[in-house]
Parts: C-alpha cells; structure tokens; sequence
C-alpha cells in the first residue's frame, strides 16, 4: 500500500499496517462494531501474543460497561440519554490498551507496557483522527469482514516514526490480517523468531553479557525456581516459566522491561 | 585509624582468628560481593531480610563485647568506638546523626556498595541497596548507644552507590519488636568444640608456617586509609564476622530446604563458588603481589612447594590449618582440617548433620587447584577478573566432593577436589 492509491478506497480492505509501521511498542489495533463486535478492521504484531478472536468481544464488552460506568457518573437518569463515549485506558503490566469510540465502532490500540502512558494517548488519537473519515457514517452493522473493505491512505496527520520504504506497484496487496498477506511486514525490526525460542535467546543473551559467564546458567535457575535440567530444554518452558525466565534476567542484568523486550 | 591487623588475635592451632571475643575472617570483596549476591538470588526481597537480620546479630555481640571490655557506656562514646571499628574492619566510613528517636548515617566507601561499584559498575546496573552488613551494624551501633525497652532501631538503606546513587545513607527508625538473638561464634566456644574434638591438629609444615608468619605480619601492619578501606593484594579486603557471613550461608540454604528441595544443589554450587572465587583472588593476590615477591621471590613453579605456601596463607586469613592429605598434579587433591570457621559455627550453631556444609571449605580447596594447575602468578600483574573468568572458557576444570565431616561425626573436614566429569 502507499499514500498515494486514493483510487481504491472503498475497494479493499484498510490497510492498517501503513497507520501502524514504525511504532515499535504498538502490538495491535482493532476496529470493531460496538453493537455485534465483528472485526471491522485489524492489524497485529506477528510476535505480540495478540489473538483478535480472543479479546474482541472481550473489549466490546469492557467498553460497554465503561459507557453504563460513564452515564452513571455523568447523572443521566434517562435510559433514552445519548450513550456516552469515553476514552477508557486498561493499564497491565505487560500492556496499555486504549479504547476510543468513533461512532458505532470502538478502536482498540495495544501497546506494551514499556510505552510510555503519554505516548499511548497521543498514538492511540492520532490512529483515531486517521481512522475516523474512513469508517460507516451509519449505525449499520456488517456481519462479514468482507463488508469491510476500505482501504486508507497514510494520512498526512499520522507521520511514521521511521521513514517509510518505498515500494514498487508490483509489491502485491497490502499486508492486513482481515485478508491475510504474504509479505513480510515491512516496519522495523524484522520479524523476530517463534516465542518458542525466546528462553534460549535470552539465556544466549545473558551468558554474553551477564559478569561470571560460568555461573549465569545457576543464578537464572535459582532466581527463577527452574531446575538446571530444565534450563537445558528452553525451547520446552511454557508461557509462566518463561515470564519467570525474563524478570530473572532482568534482575541479573538491572534491566527495565523495555530494555528486556529489546534483547533481539 | 587503627592497623586492623592490631586488633585481631590468633586462635591455635586452628588457623582461626578473633576480634574482641567473636570469631572473624578476612574476606576480599569478591568473596562478599557473591556470597550476598547468592543470598538475594535464592530468596530475592526477602535476602535482604535475612542478610540484615544476621549482620544486627553479629554487630550486636561484636560490639558488646568491645563496649564491657572498655567499660563504654556514654552514647557518643559508644558510637565513636562503633565508627572507629568499622573502619579499622575494613568496612569503610561512617557518619552518624542520630538520637533516640532515630535518625540517618552516611556511608562513605562501604566495603559492599563501592566494592559493587568498582567491581560491576561499568558493565551492570544495580536496582537495590547491597550494603546489608553495614545496615545491620548502624542497626546495632546505635541500638546500643540509644537502648531502649521500646524495641530496636532499625536502618534502611536509602540511598547507595551500587545503585549510581552519589552516596550511601541509611535511615534508622524504631521498631517495637524485641531482637532476636541466636547463638554467637565466639572464641571461647570455638575452645570449647576443640577440646571436644578428636586428635591433634597437625602442625604446619616449615615453608606452610612462614608463609603464614609473614602474611600475618603483612596483615598485623597494614593501614586502611582515611575512608576505612583496606585495598591489599589487588582487592578490598576487610574483617567479617564468621556469623555474619555462615548465618546468611545456612539460613539461606536452610530455607531453600525447606521451600524448594530440588533448588538445594544449586544453592551450595553458588556459596561454593563465592569462596572459590574470594580464595583465588586472595591468595593469588597475595602470592602475585610485589611486596610478597620482594620477600619470597615469584612463586614457586614446583606444584608442591607453591601448596605448601599457599595452605600456610589460609592460617593467616582465619580460615584454618589445612592439611593437604594427596596431591596429584594436573588430577586432583585432598584438604583436610579439623576445625574450619563453618564448620565450628555449624556445630555451635545447628548441630550435626549428614549433608553436605563445607561449602567453604570445597571452594577453597577448587581455588587451591586452579592456582596450582592453570594460573601464571609470576608476570607480575595482578590477580583479576580476568585471570579468573579465562580459567572456564577453556582447560580443564574441576569438581569437589566432601568426602568427610565432622559435622557427620568423621574425625576431620575433609574435601576431594578431582577433574570434572565432562
């Protein structure tokens, strides 16, 4: 996709990888209708742990109640009073999501945790302010994501944090999940390897750059409550042993959790 | 400031050492810096706990014993010997500003905190205080000099330069919990074990006593300077109290016992490798230093003469009378004592036991092997990091075994060090 294919709006699926190239700590943004929750649009990290079929109806639902939360707070005593539209902030230790509401659709930015609280606002409005011309004026609902086919332009208000890579017209579609792509997505850095691999990379990191290289593999099991045996298969450690595995290093090293996500 | 080496007496024919009427040992920062290190990794938040809690304890009956035998009883007095002891330890500088009510202290080159610093400070950052033996002994200085019915008064550390903080500060609050006190390593209890004990503690060889005698000397007249730093042999050294640095060991291990047994083996690899790593530094320092070659000349290449040296060392430092039983160069070798500083705090302490405990005591005789077999002394650099980090990227490597205790009712403490499996 480019700035410059006006042409096809209206005509194929929006292309949020243009909105979201070059913001590192971005994990996903969806669009989703605040009635029937179908995925208006998307575009996921490859790498963020970020299931759209997982938390969508999840997040339609957090928002509802959000707005139930807002009306009461406001004082409206009517049922028939305008449902209101608050910005709601869920803060995790490992993300901040941000829901915005633009008519019957809700945006949802996910951010790691690393990004600053102030960088998400200002991120999440700018996607907004470019997301808002290009979604139904109307209540309607679609009840396919093949309804929702809207293809943005980068807008001038959304400016890359890196420079954008020019690419030829014969490049193929744009890269957007609705659709599937098979390009590789084009922001920096590259595609990092499986999550599997994760505990052996850090463990790779860590004998390279901890002091006393010779006794790093007994202070990570120790500090993280793994067995030696243990450390020997990292590619086996599930999901809880590895979160144990990365704030180990992170004590080893005095590292931030910034910091630890960027160990390549 | 006193020569600190004034301050310590010898206890024969164990190769032990007290100051005042509690047992101590001399200890490079490489040793402290790993062993507390070792704590917090096993216990995490809950190590500094435990550390402070043992450091409070020891201070408590080092200093007590000073105050009755000098018959200090006047706070600003009390606290004016405490300041002067500290730093005649080795342990850096003190300021204190407080009274009953509390108040804070500024250390200044804590043995810890600026041992941390020099030795870690460019390559990692650390996120937390590590000056837990001097918070624990301000905790007990000025518990002593304010003594109240109320409770205790109890330091934090606030600020520290491990942390890139420009100073290390404490800030002592009263807590209403009565102390705890358990049993102390002292020297007359140390006497007392030792008559119980079995036979007759060898006597050095010749070459093994003067190399003791002149270390001792070297150690009896060295100055720390006007910060309360000790830097000898190309290291921080300084006193600790063998509570101290045995009750932080065992309280550790004990928990992880019972906490987390398959975590145990992993424990003792560590406190082992503290001690093998505070012996090779040390005694290769020593044997690698100018003013100990001007004396002796390089070290000896001969593998048995350059033992015999350095098991004489380890009486000087408070660590015991070693007895090297086998040596086989290039394979393997076999130390023994009678009575080591943990093994009399175990005894004292916990009792017998038919577990491994000579952590020690296996560290020391692994640091004995890797300066015998894979470590240059005579180029006439000093013995650093670098020298210690090269001997696991290549050559051989070994492993240690406790082959007897006393602690298991053996006549001796006795360690097998043989080439590692793979």
């Amino acid at each position: 996709m480019s700035g410059t294919e006006p042409a096809a709006a209206m005509a194929g699926p929006i292309a949020l990888d243009g909105l979201a190239y070059g913001i590192d700590l971005l994990d996903a943004v969806l669009v989703f209708h605040l009635g029937d929750a179908h995925v208006h649009a998307l575009w996921v990290r490859p790498d963020g742990g970020v299931r759209a079929e997982d938390v969508v109806t999840t997040l339609r639902d957090a928002y509802r109640v959000g707005q139930f939360a807002s009306k009461r707070l406001m004082g409206a005593s009517s049922p028939r009073a305008e449902a209101p539209a608050p910005l709601i902030t869920l803060e995790l230790p490992q993300r901040t999501v941000l829901l915005r509401r633009i008519r019957a659709y809700v945006v949802a930015c996910v951010f790691d945790a690393a990004m600053p609280l102030g960088m998400v606002r200002v991120i999440a409005a700018r996607l907004a302010a470019a997301l808002e011309p290009e979604l139904p004026l109307g209540q309607e609902s679609t009840d396919a994501a093949t309804k929702a086919r809207v293809v943005l332009p980068l807008p001038a208000a959304v400016p890359p944090l890196r420079p954008v890579a020019v690419h030829s017209a014969d490049e193929g579609p744009p890269h957007t999940l609705t659709f599937g792509s098979s390009l590789p997505r084009r922001s920096r850095p590259p595609p990092p390897p499986t999550e599997g691999e994760r505990p052996s990379r850090l463990l790779a990191y860590l004998e390279a750059h901890a002091p006393e290289p010779h006794m790093v593999r007994h202070r990570l099991a120790l500090r993280a409550g793994l067995t030696l045996a243990a450390l020997d298969r990292p590619e086996a450690l599930g999901p809880e042993a590895i979160v144990l595995v990365e704030t180990a290093v992170q004590d080893i090293l005095g590292i931030d959790r910034a910091e630890l996500r960027r160990i390549p | 400031m006193t020569p600190f080496g004034h301050l310590v007496r010898e206890v024969p024919p164990y190769g032990l050492l007290s100051l005042g009427d509690q047992l101590v040992t001399y200890q490079c920062h490489h040793h402290s810096l790993f062993l507390d290190q070792t704590v917090s990794d096993a216990l995490g938040g809950e190590g500094w706990a435990v550390r402070r809690q043992a450091a409070f304890e020891a201070s408590h009956a080092l200093l007590t014993s000073f105050y009755a035998e000098f018959g200090v009883i006047d706070p600003e007095e009390r606290i004016e010997l405490a300041v002067e002891l500290f730093a005649a330890m080795g342990h850096g500088r003190l300021v204190f500003e407080v009274t009953a009510e509390g108040g804070t202290v500024r250390g200044h080159e804590l043995h810890y905190g600026a041992g941390f610093r020099e030795k870690y400070g460019s390559v990692l950052r650390n996120r937390r205080p590590v000056d837990t033996f001097a918070a624990g002994f301000v905790s007990a200085a000025a518990s002593l000099a304010f003594p109240s019915d109320w409770g205790t008064l109890e330091a934090d550390e606030v600020a520290c330069v491990a942390r890139r903080d420009e100073l290390c500060v404490f800030a002592l609050t009263r807590r209403p919990e009565r102390p705890r006190f358990g049993a102390v390593v002292t020297r007359p209890l140390v006497e007392q074990l030792a008559r119980g004990g079995p036979g007759e503690v060898p006597r050095p060889s010749p070459a093994a006593a003067r190399a003791g005698a002149d270390l001792a000397r070297m150690l009896h007249t060295v100055l720390p300077d006007e910060s309360g730093v000790l830097r000898a042999f190309g290291a921080r050294v300084c006193l600790v109290p063998v509570s101290y640095s045995n009750q932080i060991t065992f309280d550790t291990l004990h928990l992880v016992e019972k906490r987390s047994p398959e975590l145990c083996s992993i424990v003792g690899t560590l406190i082992r490798e503290a001690a093998q790593t505070g012996a090779f530094h040390l005694l290769g320092g020593v044997l690698a230093s100018p003013a100990w070659q001007g004396e002796h000349g390089p070290p000896a290449r001969e593998m048995e003469v350059r033992l015999e040296q350095l098991v004489g060392l380890t009486r000087a430092l408070g660590w015991g009378a070693f007895d090297v039983q086998e040596l086989v160069p290039r394979s393997g070798l076999v130390l023994a004592s009678h009575l080591t500083h943990e093994s009399a705090y175990y005894a004292a302490r916990h009792g017998g036991t038919s577990r491994s405990r000579l952590y020690f005591q296996q560290g020391l005789a692994l640091a004995l092997m890797y300066l015998l077999d894979s470590t240059e002394l005579d180029g006439g650099e000093p013995v650093g990091p670098g020298a210690y980090d090269a001997l696991f990227r290549g050559g051989p490597r070994f492993d240690a075994l406790e082959s007897r205790s006393s602690l298991r009712g053996d006549d001796v403490c006795e360690v097998t060090v043989e080439l590692a499996g793979d």
